[in-house]
């Protein structure tokens, strides 16, 4: 008999709908992951998407506000950055992480001591941020100060995931540093070595530095990967048939892209 | 109710954060949660020019100290003082002490400027100026390099920098000055006393007055006239002359007898080569116009005594003056003060 008690004979049975079932197709968090997925392979304009996909669902969602206004960053729209994120810290007063994100718009601006005055805000927010960490090694890195590397390490001490040290490394080739960005690509590189990105960025950065066939591994392990990415096809075809010693001599001196 | 920002957990009805002061109601508020986007057209500017987006990065910059290569030269000196006295090489130098070094550049720099301006519009002028500007351009350029580090594509920027400030705040505004008020001119033909390839300093902003030689172009005109032999002939008058300006716009000029009255007196200002002046009729110069003669060239062997064709060439009109001559520069041997 007992096998026969799990059928749903009564109808009202049948009118009862699972709580699960009410909830939208895909939640916020959902949306979240796939914004991190778009973010790992470089596709900052789909994570800037998603994010939005997230704040759709629920708005009082600090990641969202956060990674719109990083993704906004690294799409090279700093005006909109800054825009955004005295947007999202009138919504969320004196979050961390967005004033982290003004702080970095801003010295990407130009505009250093409102950038330090933000970052000087984000640090002394209670709690431990990545990203409040990384942005106040921008911040340092721009003004000259040597204790750059001091946040950065303090920014991967925190969160040790390779995104946080691939970032950094965006951020040294950014203010033309790419030294010291391929070494951040290179522990990125490391740490997941499965992921196209990582060898794409460490490409570029050794074709900053002239070493070529560096670029070129690179290159070809980000190719074996994913071998749609029509940004490392370019670039090696850049590489292997685009050999201009004095041009490239010449942009180094005048760290001219 | 937990704060979504720094997760405080608040008294349930409460309308914001009592710790942080957020909206506990963001979830129902109408948000616009896309952020503004910047056009295709803007970021293409915006890569242009980096510039543009940061017309406070300079400012900010300055007064932080760094990246400006004017500045991180300057952190243990008066800045201003320095600065000005780059105008002339040598000078910042000695003003920081470096006496020997200032005299060296100052004393370099000298001889090529003088000798420069002296033959200024000359092939050999513009070569001792060019030298002088690389003087000039080292002397600063070795004041901001000062700064001990070892990277050569920022000193080679640094001087860049320099050479092209200096350009465009010392010699370029001097050179435009200059060509004003002593503009090199070369005749491309022989014009009286002044040679083909001879170079004349001339003066645009001055006004002509009476007994003043300038460069013009001569009323055109093209008709029948008679040589010295009394044939006729088709002539033209056109192009540049150089001559002294006998009379101004108002003044009455008559000619008796080879002799210019100005004004009922005879006027001590003749043209610049002496020729026997034909007869004039008495007349008035028209208001606009300069009465010139043009004695430098063969143009008065086709007038005769009271000829209208005289008047006609020798009435210019004030826009057809280009300057006051007042020197010959080049060649030195032949250099004199033209009045």
């Amino acid at each position: 008999m007992q096998r026969f008690s799990r059928l749903e004979l009564n109808s009202d049975h049948q009118q009862v709908v699972p709580a699960s079932s009410q909830r939208p197709l895909h939640d916020e968090q959902y949306w979240i992951a796939s914004a991190r997925n778009e973010r790992q392979n470089g596709l900052y304009e789909g994570a800037l998407r998603y994010y939005s996909r997230a704040l759709e669902a629920d708005r009082s969602l600090v990641a969202g506000w956060v990674g719109q206004v990083q993704m906004l960053i690294a799409l090279g729209e700093y005006r909109e950055a800054d825009l955004w994120g005295r947007k999202a810290l009138e919504l969320f007063k004196n979050n961390a992480e967005l004033l982290a994100g003004r702080a970095q718009a801003l010295c990407r601006l130009g505009d250093v001591t409102n950038a330090l005055a933000s970052s000087d805000l984000s640090i002394a927010q209670t709690g431990l941020f990545s990203y409040a960490w990384l942005s106040r090694g921008e911040v340092m890195l721009v003004r000259g100060e040597r204790t750059d590397i001091y946040c950065f390490e303090k920014a991967t001490q925190i969160d040790p995931d390779w995104l946080v040290r691939l970032e950094i490394g965006d951020v040294y080739r950014h203010h033309h540093r790419p030294a010291k960005a391929l070494t951040y690509y290179r522990q990125a590189v490391e740490r997941a070595a499965d992921q196209p990105h990582t060898w794409f960025s460490q490409a570029r950065c050794e074709v900053d530095l002239g070493l070529t066939a560096a670029a070129k591994k690179s290159l070809s392990r980000c190719l074996e990967l994913s071998p749609k990415h029509e940004g490392a096809r370019r670039t090696l075809r850049q590489v292997t048939t685009d050999a201009r010693p004095v041009r490239n001599f010449i942009r180094r001196v005048f760290r001219w892209r | 109710m937990q704060c979504p920002n720094c997760q405080f957990h608040n008294m349930p009805g409460t309308q914001s954060c009592a710790r942080c002061g957020t909206s506990l109601r963001i979830k129902g508020e109408v948000i616009n949660i896309h952020p503004p986007r910047a056009g295709s057209i803007a970021l293409r500017m915006r890569r242009w020019f980096p510039w543009s987006h940061g017309y406070f990065a300079v400012r900010d910059r300055w007064e932080a100290g760094v990246n400006v290569p004017l500045r991180s030269a300057f952190d243990k000196s008066p800045d201003t003082a320095v600065i000005l006295r780059m105008v002339v090489p040598g000078w910042s130098q000695r003003y920081l002490g470096e006496r020997r070094l200032g005299r060296i550049l100052f004393w370099a720099w000298i001889p090529f400027i003088v000798l420069g301006l002296f033959l200024f519009g000359t092939t050999r002028g513009s070569m001792l100026l060019g030298l002088a500007f690389s003087i000039h351009s080292f002397a600063a350029s070795h004041l901001l390099n000062r700064t001990g580090e070892r990277d050569v594509g920022a000193q080679l920027r640094r001087s860049i920098f320099v050479s092209l400030t200096l350009a465009a705040f010392v010699y370029g505004p001097a050179a435009f000055l200059l060509t004003r008020l002593v503009d090199p001119v070369t005749p491309t033909y022989t014009i009286g006393p002044f040679v083909e390839g001879q170079t004349l300093a001339i003066n645009h902003w001055a006004t002509p007055d009476r007994g003043s030689v300038v460069l013009y172009d001569i009323p055109e005109y093209e008709g029948v006239a008679k040589d010295a032999r009394a044939h006729r002939r088709v002539i033209g008058f056109n192009g540049q002359r150089i001559d002294r300006v006998i009379a101004i716009a108002g003044d009455s000029v008559e000619c008796r007898s080879g002799v210019m009255l100005v004004n009922g007196k005879v006027t001590q200002y003749q043209p610049l080569m002496s020729v026997k002046v034909p007869q004039f009729a008495p007349f008035t110069v028209s208001p606009g116009h300069f009465l010139i003669i043009p004695s430098t060239t063969e143009d008065l062997i086709f007038t005769g005594d009271n000829d209208p064709l005289l008047r006609t060439m020798s009435e210019v009109p004030v826009e057809r003056v280009r300057g006051i001559v007042y020197a010959r520069l080049h060649p030195t041997r032949k250099f004199r003060l033209i009045y």
